[in-house]
C-alpha cells in the first residue's frame, strides 16, 4: 500500500518533478504551415443537447477548412441527434461537416469510430482525430497537432482533455483534478516510457496505422485505453501535450450514479484489457509491470477499499505487533498527502484556467476526499462484481454541457426541456 | 569519479582544482577531528545513553534498555545502531563501545563538512567562502569539544545539512524537495531541535525552486516531512502512550506518555530572559565564550551584517535566518544544555565564511596576488591559532577507563553498581554486569528504583562516581543515589592528572576527567530508623515515659531528647505520646509551666515525683521540640504550649545582672546573686527561635550574652575547654562551682561536651564557629596523640579518666563535623561504629546506656550518614548532608 501510494505520488507529480519537463509539455509557441489533413470523428448518441456547439467549435478552428473534415457518426434511429447535427451544419453553413449513420450492431462508441475511420480519406498525411459530442474544442488544436506531427513525426498525439466544472457537485473537484493530474502529468510519464492507455478524445492517429490494426475493439468498454496499449505495445510512437490554453474542455458526470456508472465502465474496460493479455507484448519488464499495474489498478482499488476499514479496526482495537499496527495507518498518511496535493493542484488548475477563485473549494476538497475515495472504491468493487457476473453492456454518461455557457446551448436546441434544465445545478466558468 | 562528484554534490562546473581543494579541506577537517578524539573530551553520559540505546535496538529490538519514556525521538540512535550492526558489534574498535560511537560521529562529521562546503558554495558561488566556512567549522574549539561526542545533535546536524544540500540543489526538482523533506524529517526524529529550522528550510526551498513548481515544492516538502514526523506521535498513540495517564484519553493505568514528556522537556528549567544572569542561556553563553569566543562574537557580528548587507542575496539571508531561528530557540528562556550550541556552529561558520570572503574577494581585485595570498594565509593561521591545543593534547578519558577496568578486575559480575552512564555500554552490554545501572535511571525509572532496588538506596553495593553525578547531586537531582553515596567509602580513586577542581565534600567538580569507585557502607544504611525503633522499644513505655534503666529514673532531659528525636524522625505518634506523658506527670509545678526534673521508679514500678525543681536545659529543649513540631505538622496547639513554656523560662530562668542576661540552671537559683550556670545549657540557637515565638522578651540579648559568657569561660582554659559548671559572681566574675556541685564541676566531661551540640546547632553564627574552633583543635590533637578522646579532662587538657565514652565522643564528633568533616568521620568510624551492635541496632551496652543511645543517634544524624536525612530535623540540617571528603 505504501509502495502504491509512492507510485501514485510520483505519477501525480511527474511533470512538475522537473521544471524542464514541465516546460516541454506545453504547446509549441510557433505553429508550422498547415500540412496534415484531419478527419474529425464525433460519435454521438442522444447528444442533441450539445452537438451543435461541438460542431460549431470545431468548424471555427483556426485551420484551413479544406484540410479538416468533420464526421458526426450516429445510429440511424437516433433521430433527434441527427436532426440537431444537421440543423447545426445547415444553419451555419459548415461546408466541411457531414453526418454518417449506421444501422448495424453493436451500438457503441468504438463501432461508430470504426464507421468513421473507414469513411475517412486515406493518404500519407491523413490523420483521424476523435472528439466527444460534448467537447469544447480549442480553435488552435489542429495547428498544434500539425506542428507536432511535422516536428516530431509521432504516430499518435494525445492532447489535453480537461473537466472544468469543479464546483457542480461535491465530487466534481476531485473529478476535475483526476483529469488534471492524468493529462497534465501522468500521461507524459506513460508516453515517455512507451506504455500509454490513451484517453477517449482529442487523440490524433495516423489513419493508415489505425486501418492497419483494424481500428477500435468494438467489444471493449474502454476502447481508447485498449487501442493505446495495443499500439504502444506494438511500438507506436506516442506524444502527449498539455497546454492549459489549448485543452479540450469537458464536464463531470452530473450525478453520483452517473459517476459510478462511468467509473464502473472504465474499470471494467481496464479489466477486460488485462484479460486480453496485451501487457505481455511489451518489450521490457518495466513496461510490462507498468501496464499490469495500470490495468489492475481497479482491482487493487477494490481490494484496498474492502480492506481499509478492516485494517483500521484491527489497528485500533486489536493488539497487533506495533510495526504492523503502524503499517495499518499508512493509508491515513497517504490520504493526508493526497489532501495537500489536491489543494495545490486545485490552486494551480484554477490559476492556469483563469477561473473564478472560490476559497471554500479547498475545504470541500479536504472534507470530500474520503467520500470520493469511497466512491472510487465502490465503483471498483461494482466493476469487479459486474465483470464476474459477465455484465459488460455500455452504461453511457449523460451530457448536459455544464462546462459551457448554457444560455447559448438552449437557443440552438428547440426541443430542449428548459424546465428540466433549471433543476440542474451548474457552473458558469469564466471562459 | 569526477562526474560522480559533480553529479552528486556540486552539480555545477567542478574543476580538478576544486576537487583537490575539497580533498585538502576534508583532510584538515578530518585530522582536526580525529587527532586525540578518543581522549578528549571526556566520555559524557549522554554519549553512552545513545550507544546503549542503539545497541538495545539492534540487540533486542527495544528502543531503550529501560522503559522508553519519549525523552527523544529514536531515529538518531537507530541510525547509530545500524552502524554497530554493519561494523559487527560494539567492540569492533576497542573494548569501550564509545570508541566505535566516536568513529561513527567522525564519519558523519566528514560528510557534514563536505555538505557545508557544498551549501556555502551554492549560496555564494565562491570557493573561498566555502573553504573558510569549512575551516572555521572544523577548527572551532567548541566543535572540537562537543562535535566529537556521540550526541544526537551531531547526528541531527548531518541530516540537516544534507537536507540543505538537497534544498539548494539547482536546477531544483521536486525530488530535491522530497529528499530534503525526508532528510529533514530524519533530522527532526533524531533531535527535535531541528524542527525550529523548518521555516528557514521551507524558505530556502521556495527560493531555490523555479516559479512554475514553487507551490509544489513547498507543499511537497511540507507534507512529506509532516507525514514522516507524525509517525513518531502515531507510534506513541498505537502504544497507548501518547496521552498522559489519568486523563480521559490516557486511561487510568500508569504509563509513560509522549505528551507528558514533551511538556516536561519543554518546561525544563525555569523561565528567564536570555539577558538575565540566572538564565540557562546566559550561563551557557559564558561557557561558550570561554571555550571559543571568536566563533560566537565574530559569528554574531557577521550574522547581523549579513541581514543588513546582503540585500540582493536572498539565499544568504535564508542561511542567516536559519542560524537566527536556532539562536532564538536557545534564547527562548527555558533549559539549554551546553551542547545545544552544536546546531548553530555550522551555520555560524557558514555566515563567517560568507561575510569574510566578501572583503577578501574585493581585495583580490584590488591588491597584489602576494598580498592576497598573505591575507588568506593570515586568516587561516588565525583560525588555527584560535583552535587551541587541549583538543589535540589533553587526556580526559584515561581516568574514566581506568575506573572501568578496575571494576572489571575487582567487583563481581552480579554486584549492584550505580554507575555514570559512560561505563554502561562496556560494563552492562559488553562485560555482562547485569546489575550495573545508570544512576539517573535508578533515580527516576520506577521499574528500576522500586522493582530492582525496592526503593532502598542501600541495596546499591557500589557507586561509580564522576563529575556528571557530582553536578547532578549538587543540583539535587539524585537524592536517592546521594543517600547511598553519603554512606559509602572510597575504594578506588582515578583522579591522576585531573584538571578538575575537586571538592567532593561540597559536591564541587569542574571537569569530567576523573572517576572514583565507592563501596556503600551497609552498616550505616537505615541507621537512624533502626536505632530509633530499638530505642523506643527499650527505653520508652507505651504511655510515653522515658526510663533510664541504669538508675530507674525518668528525667525531663530524657523526655526532651525523645521529643526532639520524634520530630526528627517525623514520628508524630511517638511525639504526642511522650509529650502527653510529660505534660501530665512533669508539668505539675504550681506557679509556672516548667517541668519537674526528676521522677523515680520504685521496685514495683510506681512513679514518685522526686524533685519538683526544673532543669532549664530540658525546659528549653521541650519548648524547642514543640515549636519544631508546630513547624513540621502545623498544629497550633504545639505553638501555644511552646509559648507558655518559653514565657515562663524567661520569667524564672533568665536573670539580668550587671546589665547582662544569664541563663541559670533552674528557677531555684533566681534568688541568689551568685548564679549557678551550666555552660552546656546555654543554647543561642534555641533563643533565636524563642525570639520568634516570644518577641516581647529580649531573647537575642540572651543569645549574645551567652556567647560572651561561653567565650569568657573558654578563655579561662589553656586547652580551650569548657567546664561542666561555673558560678557568676555579683560583679560578673566567673568562679568555680565546686562548692555547689558534688563532683566534676571544674572539669570538662559529661555536661560540657554538649556545648559542641549547642554550637553546631547555630553553626551559621561566627561566634559559635569561634568556640568550636578551639574545641576542635583540642579534639584533633587528642585524636592524633591517643587515637581516642577521653571522657573527662581538667581545664589544662589533662585526662581525668582513662576511658572514652560514646556520649562524650559523639559530642566531639558533632563539634568537629561543623569544621573538619573528614576527622569527624574518621572518629565516628573508629570510635562509634565499632561499638555498634548490628544484631540489636544499639551502641554499647543496651540495658544501661540510655544517654549513649541518644548521643550515638545525634552523631549519626549530624554526620548525615544515617540515611534518613531527608525527613528534615531540628538540627538545622536542611541543606544537603555532606559527604566526608576523602581527598
Amino acid at each position: 500500500m505504501m509502495l502504491q501510494g509512492m507510485i501514485t505520488l510520483y505519477l501525480t507529480l511527474y511533470v512538475w518533478e522537473d521544471p524542464v519537463r514541465l516546460k516541454n509539455t506545453a504547446s509549441p509557441e510557433k505553429f508550422a504551415e498547415a500540412h496534415m489533413r484531419f478527419t474529425v470523428l464525433i460519435p454521438a448518441k442522444n447528444e442533441y443537447k450539445v452537438i451543435d456547439k461541438t460542431i460549431q467549435s470545431i468548424a471555427a478552428a483556426h485551420y484551413p477548412k479544406l484540410l479538416v473534415e468533420i464526421l458526426i457518426i450516429c445510429e440511424e434511429k437516433d433521430i433527434s441527434t441527427i436532426q440537431a447535427a444537421k440543423l447545426s451544419i445547415n444553419r451555419s453553413r459548415v461546408t466541411n461537416a457531414r453526418v454518417i449513420t449506421f444501422n448495424d450492431t453493436p451500438v457503441n462508441k468504438p463501432h461508430g469510430l470504426n464507421k468513421g475511420l473507414f469513411a475517412a480519406q486515406e493518404g500519407i498525411n491523413e490523420i483521424v482525430v476523435i472528439f466527444d459530442a460534448e467537447d469544447e474544442v480549442n480553435p488552435e488544436i489542429f495547428n498544434i497537432a500539425n506542428t507536432l506531427y511535422i516536428k516530431d513525426k509521432p504516430d499518435i498525439i494525445q492532447a489535453g482533455v480537461q473537466l472544468m466544472n469543479y464546483r457542480s457537485h461535491w465530487f466534481s473537484g476531485h473529478n476535475v483534478l483526476e483529469y488534471y493530474f492524468w493529462f497534465k502529468s501522468r500521461m507524459h510519464f506513460h508516453t515517455k516510457v512507451g506504455m500509454v492507455p490513451l484517453g477517449g478524445n482529442t487523440v490524433f492517429f495516423r489513419t493508415n496505422l489505425l486501418r492497419k490494426v483494424g481500428g477500435w475493439n468494438e467489444t471493449c468498454l474502454t476502447e481508447d485505453a485498449e487501442i493505446g496499449i495495443r499500439l504502444s505495445s506494438a511500438g507506436a510512437k506516442i506524444l502527449a501535450t498539455y497546454d492549459p490554453r489549448h485543452v479540450t474542455k469537458e464536464e463531470t458526470p452530473n450525478s453520483v450514479s452517473q459517476f459510478i456508472k462511468q467509473r464502473t465502465r472504465w474499470n471494467q474496460g481496464f479489466m477486460q484489457i488485462l484479460g486480453l493479455g496485451y501487457w505481455n507484448n511489451y518489450d521490457t519488464f518495466f513496461k510490462k509491470a507498468l501496464c499490469f499495474y495500470t490495468l489492475s489498478f481497479p482491482i487493487i482499488q477494490a481490494i484496498l477499499l474492502a480492506v481499509t476499514p478492516v485494517t483500521i479496526y484491527l489497528g485500533i482495537f486489536n493488539k497487533f505487533p506495533l510495526d504492523l499496527s503502524l503499517l495499518s495507518f499508512i493509508p491515513l498518511l497517504i490520504v493526508c498527502t493526497q489532501m495537500v496535493i489536491n489543494v495545490v493542484g486545485m490552486k494551480e488548475f484554477i490559476h492556469e484556467q483563469k477561473l473564478a477563485h472560490h476559497k471554500t473549494i479547498y475545504l470541500t476538497l479536504i472534507i470530500t476526499l474520503i467520500p470520493y475515495q469511497f466512491l472510487l472504491g465502490l465503483s471498483a468493487i461494482r466493476a469487479v462484481l459486474r465483470e464476474l457476473r459477465g455484465l459488460n453492456n455500455w452504461e453511457k454518461t449523460i451530457h448536459h454541457g455544464l462546462h459551457r455557457d448554457m444560455e447559448k446551448v438552449i437557443s440552438f436546441i428547440p426541443e430542449f426541456n428548459k424546465q428540466a434544465f433549471r433543476t440542474i445545478q451548474y457552473e458558469r466558468p469564466s471562459l | 569519479m569526477k562526474n560522480l562528484i559533480t553529479k552528486l554534490f556540486i552539480h555545477k562546473k567542478t574543476s580538478y582544482q576544486e576537487i583537490i581543494l575539497v580533498t585538502v579541506l576534508l583532510l584538515i577537517a578530518g585530522v582536526a577531528h580525529a587527532w586525540n578524539m578518543f581522549h578528549f573530551p571526556y566520555f559524557e553520559n549522554d554519549e553512552a545513553t545513545y550507544v546503549s540505546q542503539a545497541w538495545s535496538f539492534i540487540h533486542t529490538g527495544k528502543l531503550t534498555p529501560y522503559t522508553y519514556y519519549y525523552d527523544h525521538a529514536p531515529v538518531g540512535w537507530i541510525f547509530l545502531g545500524m552502524w554497530f550492526f554493519i561494523t559487527g558489534g560494539l567492540t569492533t574498535f576497542g573494548q569501550n563501545p564509545l570508541i566505535s560511537g566516536r568513529i561513527f560521529i567522525f564519519i558523519l562529521h566528514m560528510f557534514s563538512v563536505l555538505f557545508l562546503y557544498i551549501i556555502t558554495k551554492r549560496v555564494t558561488r565562491q570557493k573561498l567562502a566555502a573553504s573558510l566556512a569549512v575551516i572555521v567549522f572544523s577548527l572551532s574549539p567548541l566543535e572540537l569539544y562537543f562535535g566529537r561526542r556521540v550526541l544526537l545533535d551531531n547526528i541531527m546536524i548531518f541530516w540537516v545539512l544534507l537536507s540543505l544540500v538537497f534544498a539548494t540543489n539547482t536546477p531544483h526538482r521536486l525530488r530535491d524537495s522530497f529528499l530534503s523533506a525526508v532528510t529533514f524529517a530524519i533530522a527532526s526524529l533524531s533531535k527535535e531541535n531541528a524542527l525550529f529550522l523548518a521555516p528557514a528550510i521551507l524558505y530556502i526551498i521556495w527560493l531555490y525552486s523555479q516559479p512554475r513548481i514553487k507551490s509544489w515544492a513547498v507543499a511537497l516538502w511540507f507534507i512529506v516531512s509532516l507525514v514522516l514526523i507524525s509517525l513518531y506521535p502515531l507510534y506513541a498513540l498505537l502504544k497507548g502512550e501518547l496521552f498522559p495517564s489519568g486523563t480521559f484519553l490516557g486511561g487510568s493505568h500508569p504509563h509513560v506518555s509522549l505528551i507528558t514528556t514533551t511538556l516536561q522537556q519543554g518546561g525544563r528549567g525555569s523561565f528567564a530572559f536570555p539577558w538575565e544572569h540566572q538564565s540557562a542561556f546566559y550561563t551557557n553563553l559564558q561557557e561558550w565564550l570561554a571555550r571559543d569566543p571568536w566563533i560566537i562574537i565574530i559569528g554574531s557580528i557577521c550574522l547581523l551584517a549579513s541581514m543588513i548587507l546582503n540585500e540582493r542575496y536572498r539565499e544568504i539571508k535564508a542561511i542567516a535566518l536559519t542560524a537566527i531561528l536556532e539562536i532564538l530557540f536557545l534564547a527562548r528562556g527555558n533549559l539549554v544544555i551546553d551542547f545545544y550550541i552544536l546546531a548553530v556552529l555550522p551555520l555560524l561558520a557558514m555566515i563567517i565564511g560568507i561575510m569574510i570572503a566578501r572583503p577578501v574577494v574585493w581585495a583580490k581585485n584590488h591588491i597584489s596576488p602576494l598580498g592576497y595570498g598573505i591575507t588568506v594565509c593570515f586568516l587561516i593561521a588565525l583560525i588555527f591559532i584560535n583552535s587551541g591545543t587541549p583538543a589535540f593534547t589533553r587526556d580526559e578519558t584515561t581516568n574514566q577507563e581506568k575506573a572501568v577496568t578496575w571494576i572489571e578486575q575487582h567487583i563481581p559480575k552480579n554486584a549492584y553498581i550505580a554507575i555514570d552512564n559512560y561505563a554502561y555500554p562496556q560494563l552492562h552490554d559488553v562485560d555482562g554486569y547485569k546489575n550495573a545501572d545508570f544512576v539517573y535511571k535508578i533515580q527516576y525509572a520506577p521499574e528500576i528504583r522500586q522493582g530492582k532496588y525496592h526503593s532502598n538506596p542501600f541495596n546499591i553495593q557500589y557507586l561509580l562516581i564522576t563529575h556528571e553525578e557530582i553536578i547532578q547531586m549538587k543540583g539535587k537531582q539524585l537524592s536517592f543515589i546521594e543517600k547511598a553515596f553519603n554512606n559509602s567509602e572510597l575504594i578506588m580513586d582515578a583522579t591522576k592528572n585531573t584538571t578538575s577542581y575537586l571538592n567532593i565534600a561540597d559536591l564541587i567538580s569542574t571537569n569530567g576527567d576523573w572517576a572514583q569507585v565507592y563501596k556503600v557502607d551497609s552498616i550505616n544504611a537505615g541507621l537512624l530508623i533502626d536505632t530509633w525503633r530499638n530505642y523506643k522499644r527499650n527505653f520508652i513505655t507505651d504511655s510515653g515515659q522515658v526510663i533510664d534503666k541504669s538508675t530507674w529514673v525518668t528525667t525531663s532531659e530524657g523526655q526532651s531528647y525523645a521529643m526532639l528525636r520524634s520530630v526528627t524522625m517525623n514520628d508524630r505518634v511517638e511525639f504526642d505520646r511522650v509529650w502527653q506523658w510529660t505534660k501530665e506527670n512533669m508539668q505539675v509545678r504550681k506557679n509556672d509551666k516548667l517541668f519537674s526534673w526528676e521522677i523515680t521508679l520504685d521496685a514495683q514500678g510506681f512513679n514518685h515525683l522526686a524533685d519538683t525543681n526544673s532543669a532549664s536545659d530540658a525546659d528549653e529543649d521541650i519548648a524547642l521540640a514543640l515549636y519544631h513540631a508546630y513547624q513540621k505538622w502545623g498544629d497550633p496547639a504545639y505553638l501555644a504550649q511552646s509559648k507558655e513554656i518559653v514565657n515562663d523560662i524567661w520569667k524564672n530562668e533568665v536573670v539580668k545582672q550587671n546589665n547582662t542576661y544569664y541563663f541559670i540552671s533552674g528557677p531555684q537559683q533566681q534568688q541568689s546573686t551568685r548564679l549557678l550556670i551550666n555552660p552546656s545549657y546555654l543554647a543561642p540557637y534555641n533563643y533565636k527561635m524563642f525570639e520568634k515565638i516570644d518577641p516581647k522578651h529580649n531573647w537575642l540579648g540572651l543569645a549574645n550574652d551567652s556567647y560572651a559568657l561561653l567565650d569568657k569561660i573558654q578563655s579561662n582554659s589553656k586547652a580551650g575547654l569548657i567546664s561542666n559548671w561555673v558560678t557568676v559572681e555579683a560583679n560578673g566574675d566567673i568562679t568555680s562551682a565546686s562548692d555547689l556541685i558534688v563532683a566534676g564541676a571544674d572539669s570538662y566531661g559529661y555536661d560540657a561536651f554538649r556545648v559542641n551540640w549547642r554550637m553546631a546547632e547555630d553553626s551559621n553564627d561566627p561566634r559559635a564557629i569561634q568556640i568550636l574552633k578551639k574545641l576542635d583543635a583540642f579534639y584533633q590533637s587528642e585524636w592524633q596523640k591517643n587515637n581516642m578522646i577521653y571522657a573527662e579532662y581538667d581545664m589544662t587538657g589533662k585526662p581525668l579518666s582513662q576511658y572514652s565514652d560514646i556520649a562524650t565522643t559523639a559530642g566531639a564528633i558533632i563539634g568537629l563535623n561543623a569544621l573538619h568533616q573528614n576527622i569527624a568521620y574518621t572518629i565516628y568510624k573508629n570510635a562509634i561504629t565499632t561499638q555498634f551492635h548490628t544484631n540489636g541496632m544499639y551502641w554499647g551496652e543496651q540495658s544501661v546506656n540510655y544517654y549513649n543511645q541518644n548521643w550515638g543517634a545525634f552523631a549519626v544524624q549530624y554526620l548525615g550518614v544515617g540515611g534518613v536525612n531527608t525527613v528534615g530535623n531540628k538540627f538545622g540540617l536542611t541543606s544537603t548532608p555532606k559527604k566526608v571528603s576523602k581527598k
